[in-house]
């Protein structure tokens, strides 16, 4: 068998597979994150609630509904950006002429409500939530073995993260929402609905982690607190990158799901808090993140 | 109050922009203590005034951007108190910051392309138009907004807004920093701007540049207004005007 510095290859690609996964789910979330951050200037706390709402939307589909995976993974996102448009619309809006520090209790506050409803309701154990039967198998090599379903998820979750970043920096809704992150009132001032667009771009990240959550269902199981396990290590990676950086928030959180895969393989003591290793020393040398701008 | 000009401002028609009365805060702090102001259609009219008197104040609570305002300003003969600031922008009125505004995450093109088509007054400029008139936005349409000098800056903040169709622009200081070279293309651009028949409110510092292109001069003190005269009374308000402005 193939040995690379002591450890089996199929060990050493299969951690860098998990730490792929994770990374995707890292990337999705952060992603999000940066968005809402940007033109808002939320710390949206709310972030892995609403992961968790993507997920436990899935679920309720096919239990309730008969809906199987792939109507979840269209409807569950929808759902959950409504929910955010909502959200936004009636109560986060009032907040942005406050302290920044309001936003972040109130999302903060919202999650716990979520979190604890769902918990109440469907109790603390998880769900299981079955991938598509097409994708039940692995693809078994000499180097590695890839179940087919984690396989997917890592290239829907780069082709969304691309996807996003796109339209970002290619599209005319997207130099509105670079323009407004610089300056709303003057993006306003030109005639552009900035406050649809602040709802626009609430319920867009929290869509992106509705779909982040239904992709997860099946690798993780549906809990109630699965975003909140998930949520911190997510603001770790945010503070890596460099708040407000697209690509950041994307190169980044694939990075340290990687950096924490290849962790567990060479000194599993420290995979818990490699992260959080990492930020203590990214803050010390770049205090504003590996791809954030120095003021 | 007279005004001296052969033509009587009310010539052009119905005022394109009536204001009377106009208050304004920040906050606690009141900072318009009744502003009057007219601008007639395919007029252009300068506000004079001391440093910290309401100028820039003044375009804001026109814009909506300032919301804390008393006191009527109607807009094609409509009242616009009420709207916010997209809805301003749609009944015709464009913005030209004293800042400039020039978004450094956005090339010169999409600086360029970024205010929607808010309105069809007939003046519009196209996009082909408007790098005719300013070719070395052409040649660095590909660079970020902010590379640009200054003068270039202020020539992109001031075209951008030429392709949404206003009737009317508020511009904010547009030669403040730059060099008199500078200067006179942006003179230039007013001039062209009139040719089309748009309704300009320029706040200028720059009196011998404010003469050379306004139809309409208001001074402004302390909050209000304090004289209005057409550009011809000029040389017998010279001094007046020395005092007002503390030059
Ligand atoms: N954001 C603000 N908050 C509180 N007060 C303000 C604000 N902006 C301006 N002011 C005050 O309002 C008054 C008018 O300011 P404004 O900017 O309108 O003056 P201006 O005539 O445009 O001056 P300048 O020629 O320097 O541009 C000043 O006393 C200023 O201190
Ligand atoms: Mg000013």
């Amino acid at each position: 068998m193939t040995m690379i510095l002591g450890m089996p290859l199929p060990v050493l690609t299969g951690q860098l597979l998990i730490g792929l996964i994770n990374g995707s789910f890292y990337a999705l979330l952060s992603l999000g994150l940066a968005v809402i951050f940007g033109l808002l200037r939320v710390v949206n706390f709310a972030h892995g609630a609403f992961y968790m709402l993507g997920a436990f939307t899935a679920w309720m589909l096919g239990q309730y509904l008969g809906i199987g995976f792939w109507g979840a993974l269209l409807l569950a996102p929808l759902i959950v950006g409504l929910v955010g448009a909502v959200v936004e619309r009636t109560m986060l809006r009032r907040l942005y002429d406050l302290d920044h520090l309001y936003g972040l209790l109130f999302t903060f506050g919202l999650a716990l409500l979520l979190e604890g409803l769902f918990q109440h309701v469907y109790g603390a154990s998880g769900k299981p939530f079955s991938a598509p039967d097409a994708m039940k198998g692995v693809v078994r090599t000499d180097f590695v073995t890839v179940p087919i379903y984690r396989g997917w998820v890592v290239i829907a979750s780069l082709v969304l993260c691309l996807g996003t970043w796109a339209l970002i920096e290619k599209t005319k809704i997207g130099a509105y929402l670079r323009a407004a992150t610089e300056d709303a009132t003057l993006v306003q001032a030109f005639g552009v609905n900035v406050p649809l667009l602040l709802t626009l771009t609430y319920a867009f990240g929290c869509a992106l982690a509705g779909i982040a959550g239904v992709l997860a269902a099946p690798v993780f199981q549906v809990s109630p607190t699965m975003g909140s396990n998930l949520i911190i290590i997510i603001f770790a990676v945010v503070v890596v990158g460099g708040m407000g950086s697209i690509l950041g928030a994307i190169a980044t959180g694939y990075l340290l799901g990687i950096v924490e895969g290849l962790t567990k393989v060479f000194y599993p003591e420290a995979a818990n808090i490699a992260i959080f290793i990492i930020m203590a020393v990214v803050l010390m040398l770049r205090p504003a993140g590996l791809f954030g701008k120095e003021y | 109050m007279t005004d001296g000009s052969a033509t009587p401002r009310e010539a052009r028609g119905p005022a394109l922009l009536k204001v009377r009365g106009l208050e304004a805060w920040y906050g606690e702090s009141q900072a318009l203590y009744g502003v009057d102001l007219d601008v007639y259609p395919g007029e252009t009219v300068t506000l004079l005034g001391r440093n910290g008197v309401g100028k820039t104040t003044t375009l804001r609570s026109l814009m909506g951007i300032l919301r804390k305002r008393r006191g009527e300003i109607d807009f094609d003969q409509r009242s616009i108190l009420r709207l916010a600031p997209h809805r301003v922008a749609h009944a015709g009125m464009g913005f030209v910051p004293e800042e400039r505004g020039i978004f450094a995450s956005l090339t010169v093109e999409e600086n360029l392309l970024l205010p929607p088509k808010v309105a069809n007054s007939g003046m519009e400029m196209s996009l082909e138009e408007i790098y005719t008139l300013f070719p070395n936005l052409l040649e660095r349409r590909h660079s970020p907004g902010t590379k640009l000098s200054g003068g270039e800056q202020q020539m992109l903040a001031i075209a951008r807004i030429l392709r949404t169709g206003v009737s009317m622009i508020l511009l904010d200081e547009p030669t403040e920093g730059l060099a008199p070279v500078i200067v006179n293309r942006i003179g230039e651009m007013l001039a062209a701007l009139k040719a089309h028949g748009l309704s300009v409110l320029l706040v200028e510092q720059n009196f011998r540049f404010a003469a050379r292109n306004a139809d309409h001069f208001y001074v402004m003190d302390h909050g209000v207004m304090i004289d209005s005269f057409a550009v011809a009374e000029l040389p017998e308000k010279r001094e007046a005007l020395n005092t007002a402005l503390g030059v």
